[in-house]
């Protein structure tokens, strides 16, 4: 273990991550324990009043916990988690110390991933004792929600937490700055959904194709796939008398194999690509020159998708309009791209 | 332990920082590496602790490459030129840090150490002044009880007292446990004391390494005075490495220093013909002219 996880790895990773769980945990409650609270006092007020029809409110904690709105602020918590693990690695002086001590750069990496991994998860059980409390304190008032509800919704969380943490992380061992990592990192998980609903209109105006033609239908599906946050939306049910519909997480297996499976594969790619990580390319943009093409290309591309997507859309006659766009955004974008790229290798 | 390198090379992208740089120091040998800024002492420097990966070569510590292999590093005590700890950490926090990565750490060393240093322990690093940091780092470095003791430029920001210290210190370390000590310094007067060899570093390659002994032998600065010009091309001798000349005193700096280079110079019949003294500072400042590429 000692081997694997050296201690004073630990030791130093913790002290740079706690904030981190002080953080998340934070986030958590404010988002979702505070939220159920507040709900619970109007709830209790209505009934005092006699205003109170359980029917209608028999699933509200589930509804309330289901609800999207948790997703975004701990998004940005697990990236403020990966930048402070990176911060440090990422300063030329303190690199050079670190990497003269007696520390191989996988554990190095290995260390940041697990004590992010286990802050993330302790902010988790943390919320999640609270809520069960909150749970068994007000079980009259839970009405319809049953106990599952909690440690579903914990679960599904924690994943999409641990897997966009990985991917950060995966991110930063990409490039030089830290903090261009962290902007990146959350930017770059839309990416592919981005480029394939941009990729879409394009193909739909230029060849004048209908909304069901088989690629244009395609590519939605796959744009939603790729569009993650939907492996956290829930499907909405009726009830047993079809009077109140309420939030479920459906193929709640198979949400949680495809997060594991990024985390996973994320994980193992930023350890791979960390373990050829150079000292003397800290503070660079980029840790791999050969990634400089796909940063510019990539950044040419989206760049020119978000020009053709404010402008290009819904102004004037179709394609036309569409492509001039993009080629502009697209030139913007590549010329913008490679002077950052520049500014940074000096 | 004995420090290796091998056919070394370092490039930055074009830039080819090192090249063929082939040395050995032997354990217990004080080595001292002498170079004009940029010339690439920090670049070995980094290369011998294994912070940087050579892109041909080799350097190898007690027979072991030390890129990448913390059984080597942690034998490696290694004082940077500029602070290099984390900004945030108190001096205590950083003893805990030490102690759990180093295994021969000692707390009592830093304490007995810290009698000479003074920093406060309950000082955040970013508070210490240059030299305080420097005077942390090389407490540390001591008190990991290391077989190699790597310093770039040690005494920059050290006041005389704590410079003199700091200098027994290491021939302290190295008289007791056999280090081997690596000493970067542009203060060629610190290296003069304690060194027993110098390496010159100049444009990526080392040009010559010699025992101090050795080079205070054969460097030599001979003043002559003759009546009229000198009646030959001094510098033209293969036994000369310069010569100055001030009206008709000439200054003459040896390579091969000898008694019959003496009496071909007495053959001249010079008027005043002695040795004056010649610190390291200016043996570097000549060789240094004579390896410019």
């Amino acid at each position: 273990m000692k081997r694997v996880l050296p201690q004073a790895l630990l030791y130093k990773e913790w002290k740079s991550a706690r904030w981190g769980l002080a953080g998340l945990t934070l986030v958590l409650v404010l988002s979702r324990l505070v939220r159920v609270q507040l709900e619970l006092k109007w709830l209790i007020e209505l009934a005092q009043a006699g205003n109170l029809t359980v029917a209608h409110h028999s699933y509200w904690f589930q509804t309330l916990l289901f609800s999207a709105g948790a997703v975004a602020p701990t998004l940005v918590t697990v990236a403020g988690l990966a930048f402070l693990l990176f911060y440090p690695d990422r300063q030329g002086a303190t690199a050079s110390f670190l990497n003269s001590m007696p520390f191989t750069k996988m554990q190095l990496f290995d260390v940041k991933w697990a004590v992010g991994a286990g802050v993330i998860t302790g902010a988790y059980l943390i919320h999640g004792v609270l809520l069960s409390a909150f749970y068994f304190l007000n079980r009259p008032w839970m009405f319809s929600t049953p106990y599952r509800a909690i440690p579903i919704w914990s679960s599904l969380q924690l994943l999409v937490s641990l897997a966009a943490f990985s991917f950060f992380l995966f991110v930063h061992s990409a490039m030089g700055h830290s903090l261009a990592a962290a902007v990146v990192g959350p930017i770059c998980s839309f990416v592919p959904a981005f480029m394939a609903f941009g990729l879409r209109d394009i193909i739909y105006l230029n060849f004048s194709l209908s909304y069901d033609n088989a690629l244009i239908v395609g590519l939605s599906k796959a744009a939603n796939i790729l569009y993650w946050p939907y492996l956290v939306a829930p499907s909405y049910l009726a009830d047993a008398r079809g009077e109140v519909m309420y939030p479920e997480f459906d193929q709640l297996g198979v949400r949680l194999l495809v997060l594991g499976i990024i985390m996973l594969v994320s994980f193992f790619l930023g350890r791979a690509l960390y373990r050829r990580n150079s000292v003397e390319k800290v503070g660079e943009l980029l840790m791999f020159s050969q990634l400089e093409p796909v940063l510019i290309y990539g950044f040419a591309i989206c760049f020119g998708l978000l020009f053709n997507q404010i402008f290009g859309l819904g102004y004037g006659s179709g394609a036309a309009m569409i492509n001039t766009f993009f080629l502009g955004g697209f030139m913007g974008g590549f010329f913008l791209a490679r002077k950052v790229v520049y500014y940074y290798r000096q | 332990m004995k420090i290796e390198v091998m056919s070394l090379y370092k490039t930055f992208r074009a830039d080819t920082v090192l090249a063929d740089i082939n040395l050995a120091i032997e354990p217990g040998q004080i080595f001292g590496l002498i170079g004009e800024n940029g010339a690439g002492k920090t670049t070995l420097i980094k290369c011998i602790t294994g912070v940087y990966q050579p892109d041909q070569g080799a350097v190898y510590i007690g027979g072991k490459t030390a890129y990448e292999n913390p059984t080597v590093k942690v034998e490696i005590g290694y004082v940077a030129e500029e602070n290099q700890y984390f900004p945030s950490y108190r001096i205590c926090e950083l003893l805990s840090f030490y102690s759990l990565a180093y295994p021969r750490f000692s707390i009592d060393r830093f304490y007995e150490l810290n009698q000479i240093f003074g920093v406060a322990d309950k000082a955040r690093v970013k508070e210490l002044s240059k030299g305080m940091q420097m005077r942390l780092a090389l407490m540390l470095s001591l008190s990991i009880q290391p077989a190699v003791l790597v310093l770039d430029e040690p005494t920059s920001g050290l006041d005389p007292l704590v410079k003199r210290e700091a200098m027994n210190l290491i021939l302290q370390e190295v008289e007791s446990r056999a280090v081997t000590v690596l000493i970067s310094s542009h203060h060629l007067s610190d290296l003069e004391r304690i060194c027993d060899t110098i390496g010159i570093i100049a444009s990526g390659r080392i040009k010559a390494v010699h025992s101090l002994v050795e080079l205070k032998q054969k460097m030599r600065k001979l003043q002559l005075v003759f009546s009229q010009d000198a009646p030959a091309d001094l510098t033209a001798w293969p036994e000369v490495l310069a010569v100055e000349k001030v009206g008709r005193i000439h200054h003459i700096i040896t390579k091969q220093y000898s008694e019959k280079l003496l009496n071909k110079l007495r053959q001249m019949r010079p008027l005043v013909l002695e040795e004056i003294p010649l610190e390291l500072e200016d043996m570097f400042i000549y060789a240094a002219k004579e390896v410019q590429p």
